[in-house]
């Protein structure tokens, strides 16, 4: 909201208080038309202003402020009147004029009553004109404040920057130098010329309307901008090309995990014993069924010895289905790394007639089977396996599974120390043959 | 955000060197599928630096495993084409030459750039010229780090091959760097409006391209414009960059902060609506009144006008109907709550990795401070202290001392450099702090909130290794918000700190404090090789600085200061004191002039104050808009 006066506002409002002819209970109507409820504070404040200058005012114009002042918050009771104490101070002031004095009493005073509202029927000028200061008694202050401010405000909200405020307005009469600036003689008569130093009160009065707030002038205060915080190191994003990753399906993620459930449990099975016929049966039927269930079917490397030992042939079955597998060649370690058994042959042994093993992969099995007969302390032990060895190697020599060259030496020497054993000489000689 | 980076690169070490970890067959424990894949997706939810543990043992398996080669030989003959080819394609002098990529990044990030240079040697010598435009753009961030910025375009425009529009906004943005280093803002609001270009004709290539969203770095493009439009003074497009920059970087104080920047420089620059026109924070208005006999000056009251529309305006209204964000003093608010929040988590998650370290190494940080404060004896002041540290960073670089994070194995160097780095970001978000509360209390006496704007300036006092900026700052809001509560003894209290014998003020800080705030970045000034240090040393001169009150005028403005208090409690002949001396430093200051006039005024001396008016040349007399037609 504005806190000053428009220039209309103050136009108008200058005029009411040149009105001086006009019925006092007139002029208060006329500004209650012309002035909306919430501009009243504001031109209140404005007429306080002006009257605490006693010249800027004519007498009459005085009053007809007086009385705006008064009218406006006549309605409630004069104790909530915002300028009552200004009111009442200057109706005390002993320096004052008799007839402003008297004049505000009788405001003060005029209440519903017929006497009352005969007083605001006349204007100032009569009121001036017809002024007689003997019939009038000029009360204290205090008893003024008694009477009418019954009780003393609440303290107002303070601001400190503002409380102390000043009067904003400073006189700075432009006349010649050495003249007396408060001479009539610079006072601009209507149709007179202008001189220099010459200046017209009403113009200055409408001016002040406009420009003058109530709150004045008060201390200031020097609130310094914070810095900009300088750039950081390291703020600006420096860029590097960043490496290219591009996204991986997982085959595994949302498969039917329940379809190979019967199958895991028999796997499950199958590690820790042998299975019946039947079972065995159902295992083989259903990874033939569903070629990705062999990858889902519970079986590791590391668990591969166990079922090796317990049923080979099931083991025979999952590892010819994994061929392909990125894990087959760890399976593969794994087998050749396990002990030496019947049961491990075999499956070695079946495997390299249904699948391409890695050559590279049954040279270190046969070596391995080779020094485990070596290594083997038990003599009805050893006589068994290196017999099962020999058998294995005849197989696969027969069956162009390994070239002989390759192993030449091992095996003969092998051949040589078991010789005792007939399988081994039957071996020996075989690959005498061949030579 | 380089705790963002350095963390991505450090789970990308260990996630990256787990790849032949998990084909590892021989390793007895990791032959299961299963664990390899816990194994490589641990390093995501633990810690930055047990990530950095996890990639040393990492890097030493890979070393091992370069020599004793991933599988038994004899084994991956026959069924190689089989395999996936993922992990195939990567040979192991690949992944070396990644390892040490990032490695050199990850020195970077913790700014240890003397052993970032001497490791970026290596990259080139695995490289053998392979990969080359990499490993020219860290060269060339080393340079740009150390402030060799000649240098540092020469690299950059060695790496840049213009036939790839990723590389070319990559180079167009780091070029765009280096020119705001020095100084040139609108040589490098070109480049960077380059790389924008070039990012977005990257996301319009048919086909689309997984890699042109992965790998985006528009917004990180568009916060260094932010930065570069704030610096020429255009916050409300500075604002709009880091409006959308937010996206990437929310959870970073220092957007925020700019963001809040950005409407400070709006209400500075009038482009914040407020019931006070800019003009009139820098001039004192003087309505004419009449003329002649009659004239009549009325001065208007700065802080009467001072009422805020901005603080009526309902707050949750932040952006404007197109979605742009509307400066203002509620936004400037809300984002240093934003920013102040950030930090304090960033305290605390950041105060638990430090106490398990072991001590020797915090012995030795400590050790290396103190050593460091004696490098800078003309620095003896304790509020100083925070920028001795980090100056004297810098200058322990530059004398090539042993005392930067250098460590044997790359163990003890991931380490030393994780500590020394977090020691930098300790100091780092004790300045951003302290600029958060600065501008706070200023933005809370802006929305008239004294109570708020005093706690706040209250705890940027009690911070420690404050600057003797902010702790100015500190003292002269927390002044102003206590007399605005009516405490005038209080906010004397304040000011009178700086009060030596009597009637003076000292300097409340000295033109170092300026220059550290200005210098903090340009540390690494050091091995004077050749010409180029001329150049790189003239250009940090002016391009940093700071705008900020004068120590001559910050003093000035505790004498108007302590007038306004005096003549509030009373104390006219104080304050009149006071006034005169403010007004002998800094003549034309509207509210010096003012307090002063106020002053004349209530001491009756009305010729005076209408002297110092018509002296004061920041007075605008305006004609009283009045015209009486006097014929009507």
């Amino acid at each position: 909201m504005m806190k000053t006066l428009s220039a209309d506002e103050s136009k108008t409002l200058y005029a009411l208080l040149k009105s001086e002819q006009s019925p006092i209970d007139e002029i208060a109507a006329d500004f209650n038309s012309k002035f909306p409820c919430a501009r009243h504070f504001v031109a209140c404040s404005s007429l306080v202003l002006l009257l605490q200058d006693k010249k800027l005012l004519h007498s009459t114009q005085r009053l007809v402020a007086f009385a705006i002042l008064h009218q406006t918050y006549a309605s409630q009771k004069s104790s909530a009147n915002p300028f009552i104490n200004f009111i009442i101070n200057t109706a005390s002031d002993d320096e004052g004029e008799k007839y402003e004095r008297a004049f505000i009493l009788q405001l003060l005073g005029s209440d519903g009553s017929s006497s009352g509202k005969e007083f605001l029927k006349q204007s100032v000028a009569d009121y001036i004109q017809g002024f007689d200061p003997s019939v009038h008694s000029f009360p204290q202050c205090e008893q003024l404040q008694q009477q009418y401010c019954d009780k003393i405000h609440p303290e107002p909200y303070n601001c400190l920057f503002k409380d102390g405020s000043v009067k904003s307005v400073v006189p700075d009469p432009d006349v010649p130098s050495g003249c007396d600036a408060n001479s009539i003689e610079f006072d601009l008569q209507p149709g007179a010329k202008r001189i220099l130093g010459s200046g017209d009160r009403e113009e200055t009065v409408i001016g002040l309307l406009r420009n003058l707030s109530l709150e004045g002038l008060g201390p200031q205060w020097i609130r310094p901008f914070p810095p900009r915080l300088p750039v950081q190191e390291g703020e600006l994003v420096w860029l590097n090309p960043d490496d290219n990753h591009e996204l991986l399906w997982d085959y595994g993620m949302c498969v039917d995990t329940s379809r190979g459930a019967a199958v895991r449990d028999l796997i499950a099975k199958a590690l820790k014993g042998p299975l019946v016929p039947p079972q065995q049966e159902q295992v083989v039927v259903e990874l033939v069924n569903d070629p990705k269930l062999v990858y889902h079917c519970g079986l590791t490397p590391r668990k591969l010895p166990e079922l090796v030992e317990n049923n080979p042939l099931i083991a025979v079955e999952v590892l010819t289905k994994l061929i392909h597998s990125p894990e087959i060649n760890e399976y593969f370690t794994v087998l050749v790394n396990m002990d030496m058994s019947l049961h491990s042959m075999e499956v070695v042994n079946r495997l390299t007639t249904t699948v391409e093993l890695p050559s590279e992969f049954i040279r270190i099995y046969i070596t391995n089977c080779i020094s485990s007969c070596e290594n083997i302390k038990d003599k009805y032990m050893q006589n068994r396996l290196v017999r099962l060895v020999c058998v294995f190697l005849q197989s696969l020599i027969r069956n162009d599974i390994i070239n002989v060259k390759d192993l030449f030496i091992e095996v003969q020497a092998f051949c040589i120390e078991f010789s005792r054993i007939r399988e081994a000489a039957a071996l020996f000689r075989l690959l005498k043959s061949l030579e | 955000m380089a705790q963002q980076q350095l963390y991505q690169i450090t789970a990308k070490v260990a996630k990256s060197i787990s790849f032949p970890s998990s084909s590892l067959a021989t390793d007895a424990s990791n032959s299961d599928l299963a664990s390899s894949v816990i194994a490589s997706e641990n390093p995501l939810t633990r810690t930055l630096s047990d990530d950095a543990l996890e990639y040393e043992t990492m890097l030493s398996k890979l070393d091992i495993g370069g020599q004793n080669a991933v599988r038994p030989a004899g084994l991956s003959s026959s069924n190689d084409l089989s395999r996936t080819p993922v992990d195939r394609s990567f040979t192991t002098v690949d992944l070396k030459l990644k390892l040490q990529l990032y490695k050199v990044r990850f020195l970077l990030l913790t700014r240890n750039l003397k052993q970032a240079k001497r490791e970026v040697k290596h990259v080139m010598n695995i490289a053998h010229g392979k990969d080359s435009c990499t490993a020219l753009l860290l060269k060339s961030q080393i340079e740009y780090a150390r402030g060799n910025h000649r240098k540092a375009i020469k690299l950059l425009v060695a790496s840049n091959n213009r036939t790839d529009t990723a590389i070319s906004s990559i180079f167009n943005n780091n070029l765009g760097c280096i020119y705001y280093q020095l100084g040139k803002y609108h040589t490098s609001s070109i480049f960077f409006s380059k790389a924008l270009t070039d990012t977005s004709s990257l996301r319009k290539d048919k086909p689309l391209k997984l890699s042109a969203f992965a790998q985006d770095n528009s917004l990180h493009i568009i916060y260094n414009c932010g930065l570069q439009y704030l610096a020429c003074g255009k916050p409300i497009l500075a604002a709009r960059c880091f409006q959308k920059a937010s996206l990437v970087f929310y959870n970073w104080p220092l957007l925020w902060l700019r963001l809040a920047e950005c409407c400070l420089m709006a209400l500075e620059k009038g482009l914040v609506k407020t019931s006070r026109p800019p003009s009139e924070r820098s001039e004192v208005r003087v309505h004419v009144v009449g003329e002649g006999k009659w004239r009549q000056l009325v001065t208007e009251d700065g802080i009467s006008r001072n009422g805020l529309v901005d603080s009526v305006e309902t707050d949750d209204c932040m952006l404007s109907n197109d979605g742009q964000p509307k400066l203002s003093m509620s936004l400037a608010r809300q984002c240093l709550y934003n920013a102040l929040h950030l930090l304090n988590c960033s305290e605390l998650t950041h105060s638990k990795p430090d106490l398990p370290s072991n001590s020797s190494e915090e012995n030795e940080s400590s050790e290396v401070a103190s050593s460091k404060n004696s490098n800078h004896k003309n620095l003896n002041s304790v509020e100083s202290k925070s920028f001795s540290v980090t100056v004297g960073i810098g200058q322990v670089n530059a004398n090539g001392d042993a005392r930067e994070p250098k460590g044997g194995t790359s163990q003890e160097l991931i380490q030393n450099s994780l500590s020394h780095y977090e020691g930098i970001r300790r100091k780092e978000n004790q300045l951003i702090q302290q600029a958060v509360l600065a501008n706070l209390a200023y933005v809370e006496l802006e929305l008239e909130n004294p109570m708020k704007a005093l706690s706040t300036a209250r705890s940027l006092l009690e911070l420690p290794e404050c600057s003797r900026i902010y702790v100015f700052l500190g003292h002269v809001y927390a002044a102003e918000a206590l007399c605005l509560l009516n405490k005038p003894k209080e906010a004397a209290e304040h000011l009178s700190i700086y009060l030596s014998g009597g009637n003076n003020f000292e300097l409340p800080f000295s033109q170092e404090d300026c220059e550290q705030l200005r210098v903090e970045r340009s540390i690494d000034s050091e091995e004077l090789n050749g010409g180029l240090v001329t150049a790189k040393n003239s250009s940090h001169d002016d391009s940093q600085g700071i705008v900020f009150l004068s120590p001559e005028e910050a003093r000035a403005a505790l004498y108007a200061n302590f007038a306004a208090v005096s003549a509030m409690q009373g104390e006219l002949e104080q304050a009149y004191n006071f006034a005169t001396l403010a007004l002998s430093i800094l003549p034309n200051s509207p509210a010096a002039t003012l307090t002063s006039i106020y002053v004349d005024l209530m001491l009756g001396k009305s010729r005076e104050a209408l002297a110092k008016l018509k002296q004061c040349s920041r007075v605008r007399f305006l004609p009283s808009g009045i015209t009486v037609n006097k014929s009507s």
